[in-house]
C-alpha cells in the first residue's frame, strides 16, 4: 500500500560502472559499422575469387613500403590516442591537449598517403569505373578514408575543447568514445591492409 | 487506493502552431513524448500517401487490360507503394510506438539519448522527403522495393529514380539504426529503480531485441545501397553482370536486411499484443518468459533463414535445404507465441473493446499469414508460389492483418494516454468490422490468383478464366479498408478535439503508464510505484494479491479472489 | 498449379495439398481453442471477481513447442524428396535440348538439335520415357533478371545474365499451357508471357522441321488484287527498312538476334509475346505504331504506306 517517491528516475551509476550510456551507445553504433566494412571488405573477396582480372591488387605492390609508412603511422596514432587517455586520468590536461595533436597529426599523414596513392592510381587510370577489383577497393578503402576523416574531426574538437578547459580527469565519456571510434577505425585498417597488401605481396592471395 | 488521482484539465499532448515557442517547440524538441507522436503523425501521413498508391494500383488491376494507369507509371507506383509502407509506415510505426511507449513503461524521464532520438526523427522524415522528391525530379523509381540489379542499375534505368531511392533509404536507415541503439541502452540503463532486465513489460522486451535485430540489419542495407549508388553514379561494376560484377550478391546482401526487417516490424507488434490481452482478459500475460525466449530465439533464426527468399535463382539443394530448415524453424517461436496468447485469453474476464478486437483477429489473420508462410519454406512450393499473387496475400497477412492490426488495437489502447481523450467505443467497433471485412476481401483472395498463375508486379493480365472477377473482388475490398482508414484517421481528429476524458487509467492497466496522468507531464512521472513484478501496478491496486507473491508459473495461487473493479 | 501435366508438377501440387492439410489442422485447433476462449471469456465477464491470476505452465510451454518441432519433421522429410523429385541433378549440362534466352520483353527459344531458333512459343514433346527426366532447358538472360514460370509444368526459375539455370521439363499431356515471366523486369514485364505448346513426339518432330526451312518467298499465286499483298514486295520491304537492324529472318541476309526472330512468324498464335492474337490486321497495327500496343517497348514504328504495309504484313504472315 505504501507508495515510494523518487524525484529522479534514472539509475545512477558511480563513474567506472559497467553501464555507461555512452560507452553502451559507441559499441553499439561501432557494431553496425563492423557489420557495414565487413560487408564492403566481403564483397572485395568475393570478386577476388569470382572475377580476379587485371588490373587487381598486383598493381598496389611496388609502393607497398610507402603504404606501410603511411600504415605506420595510423597504427602508432592507436597509441597516442590511449596515451591521452592516460594524460586524461592523472587530469594531466596539457598531455591530454598534446598527445590528441599529435593523433590528429599522424591520422592527417595516413589520409596524405591515402590521397597520393590514389593520385598514382587515378593517372594510371585505375579508377572506380575500371574494373570490379577497382570498384571494391575504392569503396572499401574510400570509406575508412571517410571514417578516419571523421575522427580527426572528432579528435581536433576534442582538442579544441581541451585546450579551452573542457574535460576533467579522470573520466569523460566523450574521450573515451572517440578513442574507442578511433581504434575501431585502426582495427578496420589492419584487416583491409592486410588483406588488400600484405597478403598479395607475400603470395598468399 | 485504487483511486488513482485525476487531474482537471487535459494538457495537450502537442503544441500547436504559434502556441509557446511556436513551431521551434517541435523541430527543437528532443522530448520522447512529442517525437514519438510525431513519428505516429508522420507515418499516417506517409500511410495515407501509401494507401492512395495502393488505390490506384487497385483500380488499374480491376479488370482484365485495364489502361487507367500506363506500365510505367503502374511500376513507380508499386514501387513506391512497397517502399512507402515499409520503411515510412511500419517503421515509423514501430519506432514511434517505442519512442512513446519505452521511457514511460520503465518509468524513465526520456530516452537515454534525447538528442539522437530527435536526430533519427529528422532523419527519417528527410529520407522520405528525399525519397518522393523524385516524383518532381524525373520520375519516381521503378524497381520495386528491392530494386534487383541489374534492372535498378543506370543501363536499365537512367532516371535519378533509383538513385532518390537509394539516397532516401540510406538516410531513414541511419535515422532507424539511431533509433535502435537508442532502444537498447535506454532499456539497459534507464529502467526505474527495482525493475529488473526481467521484469520489463513484454512490449518493452521486443522492443529491446527489435533494437539488436535494427543494429544487425541495417548495416547490410547500407552497404548494399552505397554499392548501388556507387555503381550508378561512379559507373561501378559491383551488380553490373556485363563487366563482371555480381546480381547475384544484391540478393544476398538485400536480403540479409530484408528478412530481419520482416522481425523488425512485427515483434514491436507481438509486444502490444502481449500488453493489450492481458488487460482486457483481466489475466497476467501467460507464459511471459517463453514469449521473451521465443523473441530472442526469432532473432537469432530470421538472420539465417534470409536466402528463402531467394529459392527460385537456383543456388543448389544443400544451401536449399540448409535454408529451408532454418525457415520452418522460426515457425516454433511463432507458435509458442500463438498458443501462449490464447492461453491469456483462456480463463480470462474478456471486455471486448475495440482494442480486443483488433488483438484478436490479430491472432486470426497472423495465424493464417504464418501457415500461407510454411509454403515457402518447403522449397518446392515455393518455387511454385514465389513471386506470385499467393506471396501478396501471404505478406498482407503478416504486415497488415498482423502488424497493422495490432497497431490499431494499440491506437485504440494508447490514444487516452498519449491525448487524454477516448477514441469514441462504438464507431470504434464499425470501424473494426470494416477494416476486418474489407482486409480479408482484398487480400485473401489473392491467395487463389496467385495459385491460378496471376505473378506479382504485373500492370495488367489478359483474359483468363476468373482472373477479372477475382480482382475486382480484391478491388472493391481494398475500397472498403480505405474508407475504414478514412474513418480512423476522422475519428483520431475529431477524439483530439472533442473525445470523452479518459482518465489517467481507463482500462485499469497494468503497466507503469498508467500510473501518470493522461497525457504524462514532461517529466512522465512524479511518483513511481515499488516495482517489484511485471505488473507494478497491479501489485499496487491488489495489495492482497500481487503478482510478486507467486512464482512465474502462477501456483501457489491465492484463491481468495479481491472485490471486482 | 493443380492441374500439372508433368511429374514435377504433380509432386509439388501433391505436397502443397499435403501442407495445406497440416496447416488447416493447425488452423483449426487455433480457431477452436480461442473460440472457446471468447465464448466462455465472455459469459465469465459477468460473474463477479476476478480470474484465477495464471501466469503461465511449464508443461504447456514444452507441449506447444515440441508438437510443432515434430510437425516441421514430417513436414521437412517430403520437402527434400520432393526437391529431388521434381527438379532432379542436371547431367550433360553442355547439351541441353532448349536454350531460354530471357529479354526485356519477349523469349528466345532455341533447339541446338534441330538447328532452330524462335520466338514467344515453345513447342515440346510429350515425354512418356520414365527413365528420362524430360527435356533439359538451359535458360540465360540477355539483360536484366527474369523468370520462367509454367505452372502446370512445374517449377519456377529465375533468368539471370551471369548464372546459367537448368532445369527439366517432362509435359505428358498435349495442349497449350500458359505461363509468364515471374520476376519483375521493368515496364512490360506484365506482357512477357509464356505459351508452352506440348505436341505428340511425331507432331513437334514435323513442327520443328517445318520450323528449320529458310523462309521461302512466292511470288503471288494470282494476280494481286485488291486487299491481298505481294509478298516478294514485301520481302524488300523488309530488307531495305531497318528491320533488319534488329531482326532475323532465315534464308535472307537478315540476321540480326537483338529482337525477335521472325522466320515462321505466322505459325505462331501472338504477337508481342501475348498481348494480341497474330492476324494481319493486328499485325499491321504493330508494325505502324507498337508503342500504341506495348508501351515502353523498343520498337519503333513504321511510317510505311497503305500499300507498302500491306505487302510487308503478306509477306512476314505468309510462312507457316
Amino acid at each position: 500500500m505504501s507508495v515510494t517517491a523518487h524525484s529522479e528516475t534514472k539509475v545512477h551509476h558511480e563513474p567506472g560502472a559497467p553501464m555507461r550510456k555512452a560507452e553502451l551507445g559507441i559499441l553499439a553504433f561501432l557494431t553496425t559499422e563492423a557489420i557495414f566494412f565487413g560487408l564492403l571488405i566481403l564483397s572485395y573477396i568475393y570478386f577476388l575469387v569470382t572475377d580476379n582480372r587485371a588490373p587487381n591488387a598486383s598493381v598496389l605492390e611496388p609502393s607497398f613500403v610507402r603504404t606501410l609508412i603511411f600504415s605506420l603511422c595510423l597504427f602508432a596514432s592507436s597509441g597516442t590516442v590511449v596515451f591521452a587517455e592516460r594524460a586524461l586520468k592523472r587530469d594531466n590536461r596539457r598531455g591530454l591537449v598534446i598527445w590528441l595533436i599529435v593523433t590528429v597529426l599522424l591520422g592527417a599523414t595516413f589520409l596524405g598517403g591515402q590521397i597520393w596513392e590514389y593520385s598514382d592510381l587515378f593517372a594510371e587510370s585505375i579508377i572506380p569505373s575500371r574494373n570490379t577489383f577497382a570498384t571494391s577497393f575504392f569503396t572499401m578503402t574510400g570509406f575508412h578514408g571517410l571514417h578516419v576523416f571523421g575522427g580527426l574531426v572528432m579528435l581536433s574538437i576534442l582538442a579544441f575543447l581541451a585546450m579551452r578547459g573542457d574535460f576533467r580527469g579522470p573520466h569523460s565519456s566523450a574521450v573515451t568514445c572517440v578513442s574507442w571510434y578511433w581504434h575501431f577505425v585502426d582495427m578496420v585498417w589492419v584487416g583491409i591492409f592486410t588483406l588488400v597488401y600484405i597478403l598479395p605481396v607475400l603470395n598468399i592471395l | 487506493m485504487s483511486d488513482v488521482p485525476l487531474i482537471p484539465e487535459i494538457k495537450k499532448p502537442f503544441y500547436r502552431l504559434g502556441e509557446k515557442e511556436g513551431l521551434m517547440s517541435w523541430v527543437a524538441t528532443v522530448d520522447h513524448k512529442l517525437l514519438g507522436l510525431m513519428y505516429m503523425a508522420t507515418a499516417f501521413l506517409f500511410f495515407a500517401v501509401g494507401g492512395i498508391e495502393a488505390m490506384l494500383m487497385r483500380i488499374q488491376l480491376g479488370s482484365a487490360r485495364n489502361t487507367f494507369l500506363s506500365p510505367e507509371m503502374y511500376n513507380q507506383i508499386f514501387t513506391m507503394h512497397g517502399t512507402t509502407m515499409v520503411f515510412l509506415v511500419v517503421i515509423p510505426l514501430m519506432l514511434g510506438s517505442g519512442i512513446y511507449l519505452v521511457p514511460l513503461m520503465i518509468g524513465a524521464r526520456d530516452m537515454a539519448f534525447p538528442r539522437l532520438n530527435a536526430l533519427g526523427f529528422w532523419l527519417l522524415l528527410f529520407g522520405g522527403l528525399l525519397l518522393y522528391y523524385s516524383f518532381v525530379a524525373g520520375g519516381a523509381p521503378n524497381g520495386g522495393w528491392f530494386a534487383y540489379a541489374p534492372y535498378s542499375e543506370r543501363a536499365f534505368n537512367t532516371t535519378y529514380g533509383i538513385d532518390y531511392w537509394a539516397l532516401g533509404l540510406f538516410v531513414q536507415g541511419i535515422g532507424t539504426t539511431l533509433a535502435g541503439i537508442n532502444f537498447v541502452v535506454t532499456i539497459l540503463t534507464m529502467r526505474a529503480p527495482g525493475m529488473k532486465l526481467t521484469q520489463v513489460p513484454m512490449f518493452v522486451w521486443t522492443t529491446f531485441i527489435n533494437g539488436f535485430l535494427i543494429i544487425g540489419a541495417l548495416p547490410p542495407l547500407n552497404a548494399a545501397l552505397v554499392m548501388l549508388l556507387v555503381d550508378r553514379r561512379l559507373d561501378g561494376n559491383f551488380f553490373v553482370p556485363q563487366s563482371g560484377g555480381s546480381s547475384i550478391l544484391w540478393q544476398h546482401y538485400f536480403w540479409a536486411f530484408g528478412h530481419p526487417e520482416v522481425y523488425i516490424m512485427v515483434l514491436p507488434a507481438f509486444g502490444m499484443i502481449s500488453e493489450i490481452l492481458p488487460v482486457f482478459s483481466r489475466k497476467p500475460l501467460f507464459g511471459f518468459n517463453a514469449i521473451a525466449i521465443s523473441t530472442i530465439a526469432i532473432a537469432f533464426l530470421s538472420y539465417a533463414v534470409y536466402a528463402h527468399h531467394m529459392f527460385s535463382v537456383g543456388l543448389g539443394p544443400g544451401f536449399e535445404a540448409f535454408f529451408a530448415a532454418a525457415t520452418a524453424l522460426i515457425a516454433v517461436p511463432t507458435g509458442i507465441k500463438i498458443f501462449n496468447w490464447i492461453f491469456t485469453v483462456w480463463g480470462g474476464k474478456l471486455q471486448f473493446t475495440t482494442a480486443m478486437l483488433y488483438c484478436i483477429s490479430f491472432i486470426f489473420m497472423f495465424t493464417i499469414g504464418g501457415i500461407s508462410g510454411v509454403t515457402f519454406a518447403v522449397v518446392p512450393t515455393d518455387w511454385q508460389t514465389t513471386d506470385t499473387y499467393y506471396v501478396v496475400a501471404h505478406m498482407h497477412y503478416v504486415l497488415f492483418g498482423g502488424t497493422f492490426f495490432a497497431v490499431l488495437g494499440g491506437i485504440f489502447y494508447w490514444f487516452p494516454k498519449a491525448t487524454g481523450r477516448m477514441l469514441p467505443e462504438g464507431l470504434g467497433k464499425i470501424q473494426f468490422w470494416l477494416t476486418f471485412i474489407g482486409f480479408n476481401m482484398t487480400f485473401f483472395i489473392q491467395h487463389f490468383l496467385g495459385l491460378m498463375g496471376m505473378p506479382r508486379r504485373v500492370y495488367t493480365y489478359p483474359e483468363l478464366t476468373n482472373w477479372s472477377l477475382f480482382n475486382l473482388i480484391s478491388t472493391i475490398g481494398a475500397a472498403i479498408l480505405g474508407l475504414s482508414i478514412l474513418m480512423l484517421i476522422i475519428m483520431m481528429w475529431r477524439a483530439i478535439k472533442h473525445g470523452e476524458r479518459a482518465g489517467d487509467d481507463p482500462w485499469d492497466g497494468f503497466t507503469l503508464e498508467w500510473a501518470t496522468t493522461s497525457p504524462p507531464p514532461i517529466q512522465n512521472f512524479d511518483i513511481i510505484p515499488p516495482i517489484r513484478s511485471r505488473r507494478p501496478l497491479w501489485d499496487w491496486k491488489h495489495p492482497e494479491d500481487p503478482d510478486w507473491k507467486r512464482d512465474h508459473d502462477g501456483k501457489q495461487l491465492s484463491t481468495k479472489r479481491s472485490d471486482e473493479i | 498449379m493443380f492441374e500439372p501435366i508433368s511429374p514435377h508438377g504433380k509432386d509439388i501440387a501433391d505436397l502443397f495439398i499435403f501442407i495445406l492439410a497440416l496447416g488447416g489442422i493447425v488452423f483449426a485447433l487455433v480457431v477452436g481453442l480461442l473460440t472457446y476462449a471468447m465464448v466462455t471469456g465472455r459469459r465469465r465477464a459477468t460473474q463477479e471477481g476476478l480470474p484465477r491470476q495464471v501466469a503461465g505452465n511449464t508443461k504447456l510451454e514444452i507441449a506447444w513447442t515440441a508438437a510443432p518441432a515434430v510437425l516441421l519433421i514430417a513436414l521437412f522429410i517430403p520437402t527434400i524428396m520432393v526437391m529431388n523429385s521434381s527438379d532432379p541433378a542436371k547431367v550433360n549440362k553442355d547439351k541441353p535440348d532448349v536454350v531460354i534466352i530471357g529479354h526485356q520483353w519477349w523469349w528466345e527459344y532455341q533447339y541446338p538439335n534441330g538447328g532452330v531458333v524462335t520466338a514467344n512459343e515453345l513447342h515440346l514433346p510429350i515425354i512418356t520415357d520414365p527413365k528420362s527426366n524430360g527435356y533439359l532447358i538451359h535458360l540465360k538472360s540477355a539483360d536484366v533478371q527474369h523468370d520462367f514460370w509454367v505452372p502446370q509444368l512445374g517449377r519456377k526459375i529465375d533468368v539471370y545474365p551471369d548464372k546459367e539455370n537448368f532445369l527439366y521439363l517432362k509435359p505428358q499431356q498435349a495442349g497449350t499451357f500458359i505461363g509468364a515471366c515471374a520476376e519483375y523486369c521493368g515496364g512490360q514485364h506484365a506482357w512477357m508471357r509464356i505459351i508452352a505448346i506440348v505436341q505428340p513426339q511425331a507432331e513437334f518432330d514435323s513442327w520443328l522441321a517445318a520450323q528449320r526451312t529458310p523462309h521461302t518467298t512466292s511470288a503471288p499465286t494470282t494476280s494481286v488484287g485488291a486487299g491481298q499483298g505481294d509478298p516478294k514486295r514485301g520481302e524488300q520491304i523488309f530488307l531495305n527498312n531497318t528491320c533488319i537492324n534488329c531482326h532475323a529472318i532465315n534464308g535472307t541476309t537478315a540476321q540480326s538476334p537483338i529482337g525477335p526472330n521472325l522466320t515462321h512468324l505466322g505459325s505462331r498464335a501472338t504477337l508481342g509475346t501475348g498481348i494480341i492474337e497474330n492476324n494481319p490486321a493486328n499485325l499491321a497495327r504493330w508494325i505502324l505504331n507498337p508503342g500504341a500496343i506495348k508501351p515502353g517497348l523498343r520498337m519503333p514504328g513504321y511510317q510505311l504506306s497503305q500499300e507498302d504495309l500491306r505487302d510487308l504484313v503478306a509477306y512476314l504472315e505468309e510462312q507457316k
